[in-house]
């Protein structure tokens, strides 16, 4: 009866009838499928899913309101994480694991007269106490909040989306934005 | 005439082959050294790359809007130092109107890049700093491609001594580069009150990792 090793490769024993042909193949065909399981997560481990969404176009947003700013262009998915026809606001994601997570937002200024705080933040699923970046706005120029978080997906589906708040008085618009997300973790 | 396994393509005998069961043996053993050590080599751990800007570096204050500049370069800072590069990322020339960097095989990359901002040694008030990362062509550097914006971020207050002297600005993107013509073009501005002619800013690195085999 022939045996097989712990990662599972056939060899005969003395006592087993000599088939030299068969043997061989039983082995080499063992470790030939190991070896390419040892391919398959080698690759996959250097081809982490990985999305980013982008828009341009201005979004007008209210003074002294949280919203999620959304997004018109996938420009990079390869593991479905965007889908902007369903929900234009958010990344998915689509297996479990650590992900590096960031988005940013370019507002634009308005001169308006009161200039106060701008607001990022990164907003899993429903969740609260996300991570936020706040700065002071600028009157004539444009201001820029980017933020980075390592965000733990344990359940498929789980998502993100980008919040914005701005205090300026009156509405102000977000042009240049986007949210990318790349898993660094099993 | 050996048959060959499936996926790894190593060789095994046949009834019908001479019996030669050293000679077999032999075969199938270098097949799968050989593939076990190129599986071995290519496990390298995730790709990587560092570039530094060392000295100072004086950055015009010029008054145009943040996201078009004068020209697609103006801003534009320089490295000089490669502290690692296992990503196969070209560091440009560091001549104005250059200045980018360039990964030569496409995928989706972290970039991270970093400024030090010190006290604005001129008599003005900062109104406005910032840093941007661009895509830039790295085979045409002084033209713009179509949507060079990858992600920018802002400090609308001047650095200033509670700030022990010095603000350490960052950026984070994820993108995807095609390995063919996009770089990353890391840029700095400032804006003051009134004009000064430059802003010296510090050291800058942009750490790049790449996430993606294509």
């Amino acid at each position: 009866m022939p045996q097989n090793t712990p990662r599972g490769y056939t060899y005969p024993l003395y006592t087993d009838p000599a088939n030299f042909p068969a043997q061989i193949q039983d082995f080499a065909t063992d470790v030939d499928l190991d070896v390419q399981a040892q391919v398959t997560a080698t690759t996959g481990g250097l081809n982490r899913p990985s999305a980013r969404v982008s828009a341009t176009a201005n979004q007008s947003i209210a003074a002294n309101t949280f919203v999620f700013a959304t997004f018109a262009t996938e420009e990079y998915d390869n593991a479905a994480m965007g889908n902007l026809g369903i929900n234009n606001d958010r990344l998915t994601f689509t297996s479990t694991g650590i992900y590096l997570v960031h988005g940013e937002v370019n507002f634009t200024s308005n001169g308006n007269a009161t200039v106060n705080g701008r607001w990022g933040s990164l907003v899993f699923n429903l969740g609260i106490n996300p991570p936020i970046n706040t700065l002071r706005g600028a009157q004539a120029m444009d201001t820029e909040l980017s933020l980075t978080y390592l965000y733990q997906v344990t359940s498929v589906g789980d998502y993100v989306r980008l919040q914005v708040r701005q205090e300026s008085g009156a509405a102000l618009n977000i042009s240049a934005r986007s949210l990318s997300a790349t898993k660094v973790a099993n | 005439m050996p048959a060959f396994t499936a996926n790894r393509g190593y060789p095994y005998s046949v009834p019908t082959d001479p019996v030669d069961v050293p000679g077999a043996l032999q075969a199938l053993a270098e097949a799968i050294d050989t593939d076990v050590c190129a599986l071995q080599a290519g496990v390298t751990g995730r790709p990587v790359a560092r570039f530094r800007g060392t000295g100072t570096f004086p950055s015009a204050s010029p008054t145009h809007p943040v996201n078009t500049p004068p020209a697609p370069y103006s801003d534009r800072i320089p490295f000089d130092t490669t502290d690692f590069n296992t990503a196969n990322v070209t560091l440009g020339s560091a001549e104005p109107g250059q200045r980018l960097i360039f990964p030569e095989d496409p995928g989706f990359y972290f970039a991270l890049a970093t400024v030090y901002v010190p006290l604005l040694t001129a008599a003005a008030t900062t109104l406005f700093m910032g840093l941007q990362i661009r895509r830039g062509d790295f085979t045409n550097p002084t033209s713009l491609v179509t949507a060079p914006r990858l992600g920018g971020c802002s400090h609308n207050t001047p650095v200033e001594t509670h700030d022990r002297n010095v603000r350490v600005m960052s950026l984070g993107i994820g993108v995807f580069m095609n390995g063919t013509t996009d770089a990353f073009s890391v840029e700095w501005r400032a804006d003051t009150s009134p004009d000064v002619s430059e802003y010296v800013i510090g050291e800058r690195t942009i750490t790049i990792l790449k996430m993606t085999q294509s």
